[in-house]
């Protein structure tokens, strides 16, 4: 058993498990779906020697630190630590988020849409930006900020909701 | 009131809109400014100046001059002749004591006259001292220029959205239209921004148009930040091209602020945009190669022009008479002519603001008599009128002759007379005469007097412009709502996984750096207290910054960061660390946990986390030590189960064998509680038995129920912050500051000086070799009164020392503290003052532990 | 008062370097022409020249917010400003130049319980000295700044404040210009546009200052040049142990006065007060990087923007007009370096980061008497250059998140 099975949610019961962000998306679009329980492992080593299993999503942050998406984090850390690469279960660190549209992006971050994925600002915190088919997008931030991520969120909705500026 | 229809007028006649000026309903039409509007109904005179409170009228029509300031629903300083007019607006003028056409204040143009000349305050009201306040509060009385509702709070959301483009052109006038279409064949990208509506339903193909809309500055990075109103759009671009063509500059004249007095494209604004007749009789007085051309354009509106003057034909004294602050003739070399609207026209500036902000260097064109961009940076350019190109030389005086106020910078009531009194005084400078008389530092930020006010110089000082040169352009280039600029004013709060359940239980909350924690949950923390002491707390510590390092040469890192031993530590063993700067001083604390041979679990303070990431990384980096540093913060919660009961209710929750010889004090386990992996640490920061847990963050409601349910109390900081002073635990941060080392912070045991080396170990060496001038000790009071936080410690009047906790302690039966001595002071039972309230009282130092000194209730 | 009426000029118009003179000093700031002053006035110097390589108070001194206070950390620091403070309010009638001394009360925001304890503490130390200053509660607040925001909206809400009554704001020009006129009667010369290019020395000591208009004997040097102080020490072979950086501030368009105090948040890493023109005027933090370069950042107005909004929201729609950048010479432990260096003749005013200008008066008088009679004042010995060496620094960085 490794020494660090007491980071990985996929270790609990299903029914002990919350997400930071339950309490913020009440009620909000349904363009907003909540990605926090989604495993999320971080790896250090060389990236190359990471086996992914279908449908593992690999983020590589810097050539030697990368974030993987994956359906089964323990199966991943197993399989990377088993290849000299050191992984950590993340899940329970990182609330995930995704949501639509190339306007709300611009106005959480200044990263480059075409240019994803990628870590940096978002919303004034730090977060790993990833890109899905048209203007769908998805962020992983610090899961002690998913609230107020949410709450930026809806806001920046509202107000583009409510229309053009006044002179506009 | 209104011309009949001009080809491309803005105004809709079939869509009026009401308005009222102070109690007068107006009304104009869709499309209106509220400066047109309030021109069509006759109004003339829109504000009164800065000091002297002379009558003011539009003078450039552009968003540019103070001289149609007024407040426009509540928002004062608004310019009015570029706000839209909306329906229902409330327009009131400022800075007058009265009516716009009758202000009291304007005795100041009359009698102060001769009262304020430049540099008046500095020389009065001096004496007597005690007379200065005084005199202030009269000065800040009729200070400023609009009035704010001082109450309101925010009203408007703004945003801020971030944009690329490839070519960025601001400026849509003909230079910068071309300009985009030809970036446009290259391909998409391509953006323009121009402040006019005129340019809102301009259709360039391949280039978006943004308008109206205001380029504020060129920063690092081509980073331009445009003004759309509430959204504020950062433009990173590849390649910009700036064409903001000239600004018209005024003519400086005894009477040239009079209303009726305006600048060509004013005048021009006033016919095509609004339909509106500038005047009935004109005169055009132009220093460039425009008169004809602006006397046929008023012409054409049916303004009938006697005279036309063209400057550079060497008139020498000129000046405008009015009544009531309006214009009503003018005088040329002696011959006079009748006239409500005079015309001037000064030359035109290139509006190089952008470009020298960007970087460019600015430069005086001895052939063009104007300031142009030279030497842009790479991937900056201008096109059009803004590089010089197209203008014709302005032949005029720096100043005219003749009688009254002649001003130079309108904004800020500078006369002429003002400027040359300065260059007596020996403010012989351009930037030192500029800070003494205010010239070019008032709303339109020298647009308009900057030029003016050069050859002024340039001509009182017998020299060239060039060798006076320019002031420096400071963004942004128009004035921008604080609002915009700051955007959302939702601020980054950290919350743990418990921050719910801590509010549903009525916890008061309260910053701790970058989280937001409990303070207590009920009104007397002193029973949280006891409940840890007698029987079982639970504390949500899940903000104690977590490490992970883990790699070949982990224990080296370690050993060779902190101060103490980590290499020989166990496995399954924690030991308390502290961690010091190269200079030696306490930066941050806490438990270092051995999970394997080439694991560790390192916690930090709460506020310590990113900083100590960073350090330990900065550090492996300098050493090359094969070992990977992880923070690990979020993803854990961690719980601190404190009490006499902690080990029987933990038990229950458990199959983990916790007896007192399979879980001693100082080890570290894997345990699963009600079926939640957790790392359980059997650390006493709070000095009873118990046990640290650290597991899923995403279980922690879950767990935290659980023990709740099981008979667990919660406890907050504060209760906290009493339970380890009772234990002499020293806050990192609170009792310690940027100066304080181990050696005089009480914990000269920890460094094990025989090793190889550490961080701050020569600093550490140094210290030992002095003494230290202050101790960090524990103190007990002699009577029952909590000195503050931060109170003084007396000696012979003098402060020599401080306290940095203090509580009352039911436990211990008084008041405990620690606190900073001097050395001498420092020995155990020593007495000593501290000031409390304004009285000195008695404390005695006391070493160690003030509770269960031996530890045994922690480790039992 | 007939200066009024009849412009005397303020100073005689630059002259010729002369060949030598006793003393020198470089840097026409606050610091450097106040020094100059008092060598003049209170011991006779009779051969003393300001060397500046620009126009006077072109440096921070003529680019600061202006705040005016001495409710510092330190005894030390306390005591020393606290003297400065007292010269400020005896200057306006000395110098017969009206530097618009405000005292209108200094607020220090607290918004966290952590803040509330380090005010504690300075007030305690300040009360002991005899410095007016005193930890407020949110009541206390409302009645001193009806305007500021004390609701629980904000993000970080005000739990309550030092006060510090005397504090306040000043005309920054006004005091280069009255002590450059005064030091200008009393025979000093003063040099704008005048750069130092180097210094020779033997003996250990300076013996001539190079300039870019020629090069001058000299007694002793005294090098008041703050932001630039590192690379004049450079030229003697005195290393600093200072970092330069910038720092921002901005104003907005005029309004009515209606904030009659000055607002410091550390928090938000703002301050903000309203001048006797009516316009605020806000700043912030220092750059973290070292720099000298003058433009400013986008992320320095909307952050201060932002933070300003947190403490005043109906300032929202206020129009900010004119931003600025200065230079800040930062010590390690935040306290000024003042007094003699390993070269025996050449002295230094610097480490002054963001909150030099309030000690422009004292430096003048304290270096003024070092280098008349080559004993350093008690009350900026320990302040002395040598403290980096013996490790007895005098720490205000647990009270300077944002210290001007
Ligand atoms: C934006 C800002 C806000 C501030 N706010 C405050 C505040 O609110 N309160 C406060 O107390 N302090 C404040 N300060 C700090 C304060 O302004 C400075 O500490 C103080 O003005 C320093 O004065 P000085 O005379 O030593 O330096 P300066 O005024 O900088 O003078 C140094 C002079 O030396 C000259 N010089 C440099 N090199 C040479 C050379 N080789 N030869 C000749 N001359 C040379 C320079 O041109 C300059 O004029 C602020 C600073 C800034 C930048
Ligand atoms: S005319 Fe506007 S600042 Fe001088």
């Amino acid at each position: 058993m490794s020494a660090l099975y007491f980071m990985s949610p996929a270790r609990c019961t299903p029914e002990t498990l919350a997400s930071p962000l339950e309490r913020g998306l009440v009620g909000a679009p349904e363009s907003l779906r909540d990605l926090s329980p989604d495993g999320k492992v971080e790896l250090r080593g060389d990236l190359a020697r990471v086996g992914l299993a279908e449908g593992d999503e690999l983020i590589r942050l810097t050539p030697r630190r990368g974030f993987l998406l994956t359906g089964d984090p323990l199966a991943a850390i197993d399989r990377s630590r088993a290849n000299g690469v050191l992984a950590y279960d993340m899940t329970g660190a990182l609330g995930g988020l995704a949501f639509e549209g190339e306007t709300l992006f611009r106005r959480l971050t200044d990263l480059d849409p075409g240019a994803l994925p990628t870590a940096g600002g978002f919303a004034r915190i730090s977060a790993i930006l990833v890109r899905d088919e048209g203007e769908r997008f998805r962020a992983y931030f610090p899961q002690e900020l998913g609230h107020y991520v949410v709450e930026v969120v809806l806001d920046v909705l509202a107000g583009l909701a409510g229309g053009r500026s006044h002179r506009a | 009131m209104r011309l009949p229809a001009q080809p491309g007028e803005l105004i809709d006649r079939a869509e009026p809109l009401g308005f009222r000026l102070g109690e007068y309903r107006l009304e104009g039409f869709r499309g209106d400014t509220i400066g047109s509007a309030l021109f069509a109904n006759g109004r003339r005179v829109f504000s009164r100046s800065f000091k002297y409170h002379r009558p003011r009228g539009l003078l450039c029509c552009s968003g540019h001059c103070p001289n149609c300031m007024m407040t426009v629903d509540g928002v004062p300083n608004v310019r009015v002749c570029v706000e839209p007019l909306r329906e229902g607006a409330v327009v009131t003028p400022q800075n007058v004591l009265g009516r716009l056409d009758m202000d009291f204040l304007s005795v100041v143009d009359k009698f102060g006259g001769p009262f304020t000349p430049v540099g008046f305050y500095y020389r009065t009201m001096i004496r007597p001292r005690f007379m200065w306040p005084v005199y202030e509060k009269f000065l800040r009385g009729v200070a400023g220029l609009g009035r704010l509702d001082e109450h309101a709070g925010h009203s408007r959301r703004y945003d801020v959205e971030h944009r690329r483009a490839r070519v960025l052109v601001i400026g849509g006038g003909q230079a910068g239209r071309a300009a985009a279409l030809a970036a446009a064949t290259a391909g998409p990208g391509v953006v323009l921004v121009d402040e006019s509506v005129r340019l809102a339903d301009v259709e360039l193909p391949g280039v978006e148009v943004l308008a109206p809309a205001r380029a504020l500055g060129i920063w690092e990075g081509k980073l331009v930040p445009v003004d759309s109103g509430t959204v504020l759009y950062r433009y990173r671009a590849e390649r910009i091209i700036v064409a903001t063509g000239t600004v018209e500059q005024p003519l400086v004249f005894p009477g040239n602020d009079l209303a009726g007095v305006m600048l060509p494209e004013a005048a021009r604004r006033l016919i095509r945009d609004f339909s509106l007749r500038p005047g009935q009789r004109a005169i055009v007085l132009a220093a460039d190669e425009r008169a004809p051309e602006i006397a046929e354009t008023l012409r054409e509106a049916g303004v009938a022009v006697p005279r036309v003057v063209d400057l550079r034909e060497g008139a020498r004294q000129l000046e405008a008479h009015g009544r009531r602050g309006h214009v009503r003739r003018v005088v040329v070399d002696g011959e006079e002519t009748k006239c409500d609207l005079v015309v001037v026209s000064g030359g035109r500036q290139p509006a190089y603001s952008l470009l020298s902000q960007a970087g460019g260097r600015v430069e005086y064109d001895e052939s063009l008599k104007v300031f142009v961009p030279r030497d842009l940076p790479a991937g900056i350019e201008a096109v059009g009128s803004v590089t010089g190109e197209g203008i014709v030389r302005a032949e005029g005086a720096a100043a005219y002759e003749g009688s009254g106020k002649c001003f130079v910078c309108i904004c800020e009531d500078v006369t002429t007379k003002d400027v040359k009194r300065s260059i007596e005084e020996g403010f012989d400078s351009i930037e030192l005469s500029k800070r003494y008389t205010t010239v070019t530092m008032g709303p339109c930020q020298g647009k308009l007097c900057q030029l003016p006010s050069i050859h002024l110089y340039a001509h009182e000082l017998h020299t060239y412009e060039a060798t006076i040169g320019t002031t420096t352009a400071r963004p942004p280039w128009a004035p921008v709502e604080l609002g915009l600029l700051a955007g959302r004013h939702l601020e980054p709060t950290r919350r743990t996984s418990l921050h719910f359940r801590h509010e549903e239980l009525g916890a008061r909350m309260m910053w701790a750096g970058p989280w937001k924690r409990p303070y207590a949950y009920g009104e007397h923390p002193e029973d949280e207290v006891r409940t840890v002491h007698e029987s079982l707390g639970v504390i949500d510590v899940s903000t104690l910054g977590k490490l992970l390092v883990e790699g070949p040469e982990a224990a080296q890192l370690l050993e060779r960061l902190y101060p103490n031993r980590f290499a020989d530590l166990k496995a399954g063993r924690i030991r308390y660390g502290v961690l010091t700067s190269d200079g030696g001083r306490i930066m941050d604390d806490g438990t270092v946990a051995r999970l394997a041979d080439d694991l560790y679990y390192v916690t930090t303070t709460s506020t310590g986390a990113d900083a100590v990431t960073a350090w330990f990384e900065w550090w492996n980096a300098v050493w090359g030590y094969d070992a990977e540093i992880v923070n690990v913060t979020g993803a854990l919660a961690a719980l601190n189960l404190a009490g006499p009961r902690s080990r029987d209710a933990l038990q229950r929750l458990t199959e983990d064998e916790l007896s007192a010889d399979e879980f001693r004090y100082l080890d570290a386990k894997h345990i699963e509680v009600a079926g939640v992996p957790c790392l359980a640490l059997r650390i006493g920061f709070v000095g009873e038995l118990g046990y640290e847990l650290h597991f899923p963050s995403s279980a922690a409601e879950y767990l935290w129920d659980r023990l709740l349910a099981d008979g667990a109390r919660p406890f907050g900081l504060e209760p906290q912050r009493i339970l380890r002073l009772e234990k002499g635990h020293v806050i990192v941060g609170q009792d310690t500051d940027s100066e304080s080392n181990l050696l005089s912070a009480g914990m000269p045991w920890l460094p094990k000086m025989d090793k190889d080396d550490f961080v701050g170990k020569f600093a550490l060496e140094h210290f030992a070799e002095r003494d230290e001038r202050e101790l960090l000790v524990g103190f007990t009071m002699e009577d029952d009164v909590v000195p503050a936080e931060g109170a003084q410690i007396v000696v012979e009047g003098q402060p020599a020392g401080r306290v940095t906790s203090a509580r009352r302690s039911e436990q211990v039966g008084a008041v405990i503290g620690l606190g900073w001595l001097p050395r001498d002071r420092a020995d155990a039972g020593t007495r000593f003052e501290v000031r409390v309230d304004r009285r000195l009282v008695g404390a005695r130092v006391h070493h160690g532990a003030f509770f269960d000194s031996a530890g045994e209730r922690m480790r039992s | 008062m007939k200066e009024i009426f009849f412009p005397k000029r303020m100073w005689r118009s630059r002259g010729e370097l002369k060949r030598r003179y006793d003393v020198v000093i470089v840097g026409g700031g606050s610091h450097g022409l106040a020094t100059a002053y008092y060598l003049a006035k209170e011991h006779g110097a009779k051969s003393v020249c300001i060397l500046e390589k620009s126009y006077i108070g072109s440096g921070a001194s003529g680019r600061n917010t202006t705040i005016v206070r001495s409710n510092y950390r330190t005894p030390e620091g306390a005591a020393f400003y606290g003297e400065s403070v007292r010269l400020y309010e005896r200057l306006s009638k000395e110098l017969d130049f009206n530097l618009m001394f405000s005292q209108r009360g200094h607020l220090t925001l607290a918004h966290s319980d952590r803040a509330l304890v380090v005010m504690q503490e300075r007030a305690e130390v300040n009360k002991l000295l005899g410095i007016k200053s005193s930890v407020v509660g949110p009541r206390e607040i409302a009645a001193l700044c009806p305007e500021l925001d004390l609701s629980d909206r904000p993000t970080w809400p005000v739990l309550g404040a030092l006060f510090h009554p005397p504090g306040g704001i000043i005309r920054h020009d006004a005091v280069v210009w009255a002590f450059a006129r005064a030091a200008d009667r009393r025979g000093v010369d003063i040099h704008p546009y005048t750069e130092v290019t180097g210094f020779q020395q033997s003996n250990g000591r300076v013996t001539v200052v190079e300039t870019n208009r020629g090069r001058i004997e000299c007694g002793q040097v005294v090098s008041a040049t703050a932001g630039w102080s590192t690379l004049v020490g450079d030229l003697a072979g005195v290393r600093l142990p200072i970092t330069t950086h910038i720092l921002q501030a901005f104003v907005t368009e005029p309004l009515k006065p209606f904030l009659d105090v000055v607002i410091v948040s550390s928090q938000l890493h703002v301050y903000v007060s309203q001048t006797d023109r009516g316009e605020f005027l806000i700043g912030a933090e220092i750059e973290p990087y070292t720099t000298y370069k003058g433009t400013g950042t986008l992320s320095f107005l909307e952050t201060s923007a932002r933070h300003s909004l947190e403490l005043f929201p109906q300032l929202e729609r206020t129009k900010l007009l004119r931003t600025w950048t200065g230079l800040c010479d930062l010590s390690p432990d935040y306290s000024p370096i003042l007094g003699k260096t390993e070269v025996d003749n050449f002295h230094v005013s610097t480490g002054w980061g963001t909150y030099g200008f309030k000690a422009a008066p004292i430096v003048g008088v304290t270096l003024a008497e070092l280098v008349a009679t080559g004993k350093t004042p008690e009350l900026i010995a320990p302040f002395a250059l040598e403290r980096f060496h013996t490790d007895t620094l005098v720490s205000e960085l647990a009270a300077a998140a944002v210290s001007h």
